[in-house]
């Protein structure tokens, strides 16, 4: 005997028609009564189910001896204790027929199918807790309930509160979920866990058959969940045409039309909502989003006011008031209005966006007034805006500021600063400052009096027509210490003349100024060269000090010499000394490079200083 | 509709481009970054490609084109529309019901935080001021070029246009789309850089403040 006819049915795949043929064969081959014949059948059902859900339905599957099966489909050879048998089942029978009519004659009437006292009566019935009929029980309205689906929401909590079902499938899915159809489940499981639409409004529906509206009302339902436009729109549509009058359809249908944009076919259904059943808050608060797209912003408005009259702390609508009132031009009272929320949710950023946005057209309307009345309201609204003062401002600039590109820029400027110096002094004798200074007020020593007022360090131009070499050099040697010594040669005089080829670092010249000498320094070879040539110097010199043991040197030369008979009549300077510097003509090429990397790094670090200020600023 | 010709050089455009972008900055230098972000550092680049999770041109393009065409909004959306589904009193009181370890909660809670603030577009501007950021970074690694980095920012930038009304609605809907990324229900990205934000929108010279939300980007316009 094949699972087939176990079942008592033709081969289908049609699971619905195996529960069926199971639940009919169960009532026959009760576990308890007939725990053989209740093996054979529940292998025989599993192995149908698992057969037509892989659409095999020719696989023969366990065979069943007709032995096993005698007390079922033949002929009973012993015909009285068959009879015996039999009216024992009928007895057994009876109770989940009866209870199956209850359920059936429940569901039928729309009025008391959904009132959930009705059902928690009907399911109370002691043989849906007897442990003998509750698989049959169980299996037998599972699959009535596969096809009479609509019931509120409470009365599937009180279904699973009975059964748990949904509890029992999660522990074991692979024995409980073959009762179950997948998309039942995920049904059952949507009514117990997701809101659901209400019932009541469509008991008295005039000729309405309750089940294909419902029907019809409950896919929009879900595509509209999934955003499925097209399905919604036909499903909520045929719903609509069947029975116009339900809130909640309309409801749906609002949305949907808000989702396709059709604003207007919205607000109808608003409307028409508001007039079955005024008294829900959802028509208001979809009509004031409707008005506030559709500009009309005092509607919006009202509307908003009227919800918060009813939901005081509704944040969406406080958020939509405060969009209406930036649009009416009431920023006082926006501003008031975000401050509100503000004092319930202090990160919210709509309402932080909105006051920044209130607050700077604030400003912007202040700009208007008459200037000695607009400098306080402006200052005042900076202030709400989050602008530092002064300090706060420095502190602020202090902390934008990047400071290790400042630092990095700063150490390159000075390190380019002295390499830019020396360069200058090795092609010059003068540092740039003193350089500059003398380019821009130069001082010509042109008589005793200018020399009497120039001090050490002082750059003058020194412009002699006739000077005469003294014959003193001077030597620099650098000791194993590091110190550096001085020492002069004089080649006129025999006890000083001790330097034999050794390349002097300066020679000394004199020259009358009105009626003073004066003895110079010159430190460039060429230079001094060109100066014994011509006897002529044009070029800038700082006043130093005088070695102390020099003046002697030059007063045995003056004294010895043919050219020193003309400053004898002279007053012999002896505290100052000009060191005289050689600057040409030509560029001094290391200085421009540095002086041009100098520029760049300057453009830099102010640009960085600039970018942090701007930063600040508000 | 597309323009022919890219006009990226035009003041309003860089600006506004800049302005959109700005916002993906945040804490003590935002604003400095806000400023001047136009031609940030390799090293930067390389940070901000790093913090998405990008590590080659393709898988730069792919995710700037995702950003364009989907992007996490999509997700937003489809939490929004199954909400909004529900009336106001369900939605508060199946939100509330749900259990702790609930997958969505925390996205769902944000969800309906933000039901009515954002337009229907919702957090598309957190996609579309990455989808600038990441043009830029592209550009500036060589991983894209010019014109293919310029048309990618100013499709997000359209969009933008398209989908928010001005710069606060703007900035909500990105600030909403990081409380969402995270999930974070304590909102500390608004308190975080609530100052930069605010400045944004009022200083004079923010670049929010120099541009028109509603400028041409269209070069015939």
């Amino acid at each position: 005997m094949g699972v087939w006819e176990v079942l008592g049915i033709e081969p289908t795949e049609d699971i619905q028609s195996i529960k069926k043929a199971y639940s009919k064969k169960l009532k026959v081959h009760h576990p308890e009564d007939d725990p053989e014949g209740y093996q054979r059948l529940r292998e025989a059902y599993d192995h149908a189910v698992k057969a037509a859900k892989k659409g095999d339905i020719k696989e023969t599957g366990p065979s069943f001896s007709d032995e096993n099966n005698i007390h079922i489909w033949s002929n009973p050879p012993n015909t009285v204790e068959l009879t015996v048998e039999t009216i024992d089942r009928l007895e057994v029978i009876d109770p989940v027929d009866e209870f199956m009519e209850q359920v059936e004659e429940l569901y039928s009437d729309f009025s008391s199918r959904i009132r959930h006292e009705q059902w928690s009566k009907l399911l109370n019935n002691d043989i849906v807790w007897n442990i003998r009929f509750k698989e049959i029980v169980e299996v037998t309205l599972l699959d009535f309930l596969h096809e009479h689906r609509f019931l509120p929401k409470r009365v599937w909590e009180f279904i699973e509160y009975c059964f748990r079902w949904r509890e029992l499938a999660t522990e074991d899915p692979d024995d409980r979920m073959e009762h179950f159809t997948e998309e039942f489940y995920h049904f059952y499981c949507r009514q117990l866990d997701e809101p659901a639409l209400r019932y009541t409004f469509i008991q008295h529906a005039a000729d309405l058959d309750y089940d294909v509206f419902l029907n019809k009302r409950e896919t929009g339902y879900q595509a509209l969940k999934e955003n499925n436009l097209e399905l919604a729109g036909q499903s909520l549509d045929e719903a609509y045409a069947m029975y116009s009058d339900d809130p909640d359809l309309l409801r749906l249908q609002g949305e949907y039309f808000l989702r396709m944009g059709e604003k207007e076919s919205a607000l109808a259904a608003m409307e028409q909502g508001i007039r079955i059943y005024p008294d829900d808050i959802d028509w208001y608060l979809i009509r004031s989003r409707i008005w506030y797209e559709t500009h009309q912003f005092v509607e919006a408005k009202d509307e908003c006011l009227y919800i918060l009259s009813r939901m005081p702390a509704n944040m969406g609508t406080l958020r939509l008031l405060g969009k209406c009132l930036i649009q009416l031009g009431e920023l006082e009272k926006a501003e008031e209005n975000y401050l509100k929320i503000l004092e319930s949710f202090p990160n919210d950023i709509d309402a932080i966006t909105s006051l920044a946005h209130i607050r700077s057209e604030m400003v912007e309307r202040a700009k208007r007034r008459p200037f000695f009345t607009r400098r306080s309201v402006i200052k005042r609204l900076y202030k709400k805006l989050g602008k530092p003062n002064f300090f706060g401002s420095v502190k602020l600039f202090w902390m934008q500021l990047p400071k290790v590109g400042v630092v990095f820029t700063l150490s390159f400027i000075l390190f380019l600063h002295v390499l830019l110096s020396n360069s200058f002094i090795n092609d010059t004798g003068l540092t740039p400052i003193s350089y500059l200074k003398n380019m821009i007020h130069p001082v010509e020593l042109s008589s005793t009096e200018v020399l009497n007022q120039l001090d050490y360090s002082d750059i003058a131009q020194i412009k002699l027509p006739s000077v005469h070499f003294l014959g003193i050099t001077e030597y620099q040697a650098k000791a194993q210490t590091g110190a550096i010594s001085t020492r002069y040669n004089s080649s006129y005089s025999k006890q000083r003349n001790w330097a034999r080829s050794i390349l002097p670092t300066g020679w000394f010249y004199v020259a009358k100024i009105d009626n003073s000498s004066i003895v110079l320094l010159v430190s460039d070879a060429n230079q001094a060269v060109q100066i014994q040539k011509s006897n002529f110097i044009d070029s800038p010199g700082t006043i130093v000090k005088m070695p102390q043991e020099l003046p002697e040197y030059v007063w045995e030369v003056l004294q010895i010499t043919d050219f020193g008979s003309k400053y004898k009549d002279s007053k012999f300077v002896v505290d100052k000394l000009i060191v005289v510097h050689n600057v040409t003509n030509e560029v001094p090429v290391k200085a421009v490079i540095y002086s041009v990397l100098l520029l760049v790094l300057y453009a830099f670090l102010l640009r960085l200083f600039v970018r942090t200020y701007k930063t600040v600023r508000f | 509709m597309a323009p022919t010709v890219l006009t990226y050089n035009q003041k309003g455009h860089r600006l506004f481009l800049r302005a959109l972008s700005s916002v993906c900055f945040s804490k003590s230098g935002a604003y400095y970054y806000a400023l001047y972000h136009e031609n940030l550092s390799r090293r930067t680049c390389l940070f901000l490609l790093k913090e998405k999770q990008i590590t080659d041109k393709t898988a730069l393009i792919d995710t700037i084109k995702w950003l364009i065409s989907e992007g996490k909004r999509e997700e937003f959306n489809r939490l929004r529309h199954f909400l909004f589904t529900f009336s106001e009193s369900e939605r508060t009181a199946y939100i509330q019901a749900l259990p702790e370890d609930h997958q969505s909660k925390s996205q769902l809670i944000l969800v309906d935080y933000y039901l009515r603030c954002l337009p229907s577009e919702g957090i598309a501007a957190h996609d579309y001021a990455w989808c600038i950021l990441l043009s830029r970074a592209g550009l500036k690694l060589g991983y894209l070029q010019k014109d293919q980095a310029i048309e990618y920012m100013l499709s997000a930038a359209r969009l933008a246009q398209q989908a928010y009304s001005g710069w606060n609605e703007y900035i909500a809907g990105f600030v909403a789309g990081i409380d969402f990324l995270i999930p974070d229900t304590s909102f500390q990205t608004a308190k975080e850089n609530r100052g930069f934000y605010t400045k944004l929108l009022a200083s004079r010279h923010s670049p929010m403040r120099q541009v028109d939300w509603n400028v041409a980007l269209n070069s015939n316009e």
